[in-house]
């Protein structure tokens, strides 16, 4: 274990090595954020309506009698801005992203495309693998900043459709007691979610080998692993910020 | 010039090339044959790099190149011999997410040429092969095997090299394309003034084109005592 995280913090350095090669491409890592990001809208969209709605409805059932309906947008949305939707949001990236971008790469290692790459005289981590890991870091904040929206709104309906709490008193609720501190909690993890993911995916996709049942092993590994980091990075942010 | 000396190279227990010295004069079509599985195409990837020899010399061009493999330090200097070479890939290995123009024009990455340079080459690439314009924005996955093929030749030669290594380039196509491919292996050798490098199980190529051949059996290559006995290698 220590030997891979060893090679996996070597490779993520010599990705980096490539950032002259990558800031004379822009296109490059243009094309990743678009097939990052953009074709992942739809899914997030829809999570985060579902978020929204589950969180403001488990919210007002744990409220007790009495107790101020604001309180349903003061801590529901204080919830999805802190943890719930970076994790969560995050997690959706790694199972639509990050397979496949394992997938890809492995499916380029183990068919030669990654050979010819070299024999052409590209390097190929700067090549394939940089520009993924600096999409990752630019795409995944965004998407999170784009879910809080979309989940706080869907919050808010919900609240007033499903459990009668005013629109008015839910923004109340959340503008009270939401702080930029809760706001800057949620997203400074961000970034860090990205660069894991997207530098677990890549070189889990580097190490591909052994046809397409590797890939299918490189894939699982790469998922697991990334959600796994993910978990302990978001504890890490949390216990920084909010001790 | 290819000069190699005492190459080996085993995978864990399993010995694959052993003690392996060869030669190939500049452009000259040189033929290595050998049943599947006999260690051809770790041959190849040995001269380039892609894999790491156990023991032994390489020579491009008079510089050893063996040492370039083993440090990180020299992998520029590995890049400028690689870029003396093209590769023609068993199943071509083209990417597929880009278009045949773009898989070419990577080729041309290091050169930094002007989009209509780079246009031209990639035309004029596909004219020597045989492909119309038509097929430039087309991706790996619409063309057939026999096209993918050329396109890998095309991208092979796009940018100028002095070598060139085909890796069983008429496997698994119909033998229509095959000897089209056959023919544009020797043409591009006299054409182009290339050394042609083939690695191949398929005798009829080696007869057709092949003016150097050696057989790649028991670890180590040898020379069959007459072009016409060929079979020699699956006796």
């Amino acid at each position: 274990m220590v030997r891979q995280l060893g090679r996996y913090v070597l490779f993520t350095l010599r990705a980096f090595g490539g950032m002259g090669y990558v800031l004379r491409r822009p296109k490059l890592v243009l094309k990743q954020v678009y097939t990052l990001g953009l074709l992942s809208l739809p899914v997030i969209s829809f999570a985060s309506i579902f978020l929204g709605m589950v969180t403001a409805l488990m919210v007002s059932y744990q409220l007790e009698a009495g107790v101020p309906k604001f309180y349903v947008g003061a801590t529901g949305g204080r919830s999805l801005l802190i943890e719930i939707a970076p994790l969560v949001i995050a997690l959706l990236v790694v199972a639509r992203v990050g397979s496949n971008i394992t997938a890809r790469i492995g499916t380029m290692k183990v068919t030669e495309q990654i050979d010819a790459l070299e024999t052409m005289g590209i390097n190929s981590v700067h090549y394939l693998a940089l520009p993924i890991i600096l999409a990752s870091i630019v795409v995944v904040p965004v998407l999170v900043i784009y879910s809080d929206l979309i989940s706080l709104v869907a919050a808010a309906v919900s609240a007033k459709v499903i459990v009668n709490v005013p629109i008015p008193q839910y923004i109340f609720g959340l503008k009270r007691y939401a702080t930029l501190n809760d706001v800057l909690g949620g997203l400074l993890k961000t970034p860090f979610f990205g660069l894991a993911m997207g530098s677990i995916s890549v070189y889990y996709g580097f190490q591909t080998e052994l046809g397409a049942e590797g890939v299918g092993k490189s894939v699982t590994a790469s998922v697991v692993t990334s959600a796994a980091l993910i978990m302990i990075l978001d504890f890490i942010v949390a216990f920084w910020m909010f001790r | 010039m290819i000069k190699i000396s005492g190459l080996s190279k085993c995978f864990s227990q399993q010995k694959v090339l052993e003690g392996i010295d060869f030669e190939a004069q500049d452009g000259r079509r040189v033929f290595i044959l050998g049943k599947s599985g006999s260690g051809k195409t770790v041959f190849l990837k040995c001269i380039l790099g892609l894999l790491v020899p156990d023991t032994g010399k390489i020579f491009i061009d008079e510089m050893d190149i063996t040492p370039l493999m083993v440090k990180p330090r020299f992998k520029r200097k590995l890049t400028r011999i690689r870029q003396k070479i093209g590769y023609v890939f068993q199943g071509s290995a083209l990417l597929d997410s880009l278009s045949v123009a773009d898989n070419i024009a990577l080729a041309l990455d290091s050169k930094n040429l002007p989009w209509e340079e780079q246009n031209r080459i990639i035309d004029e690439k596909l004219e020597m092969v045989g492909l119309d314009g038509d097929v430039r924005r087309k991706y790996p996955a619409q063309l057939s095997g026999g096209m993918k093929k050329l396109v890998a030749i095309a991208r092979a030669i796009a940018a100028g090299p002095a070598y060139i290594f085909y890796d069983e380039p008429t496997t698994a196509l119909d033998p229509a394309v095959a000897t089209r491919i056959t023919k544009l292996i020797i043409e591009l050798s006299e054409r182009l003034e290339v050394t042609s490098l083939i690695v191949t199980h398929d005798m009829g190529l080696a007869r057709r084109a092949g003016q150097d051949i050696y057989f790649l059996k028991n670890y180590t290559l040898s020379r069959p005592r007459r072009i016409t006995r060929l079979e020699e290698l699956y006796e």
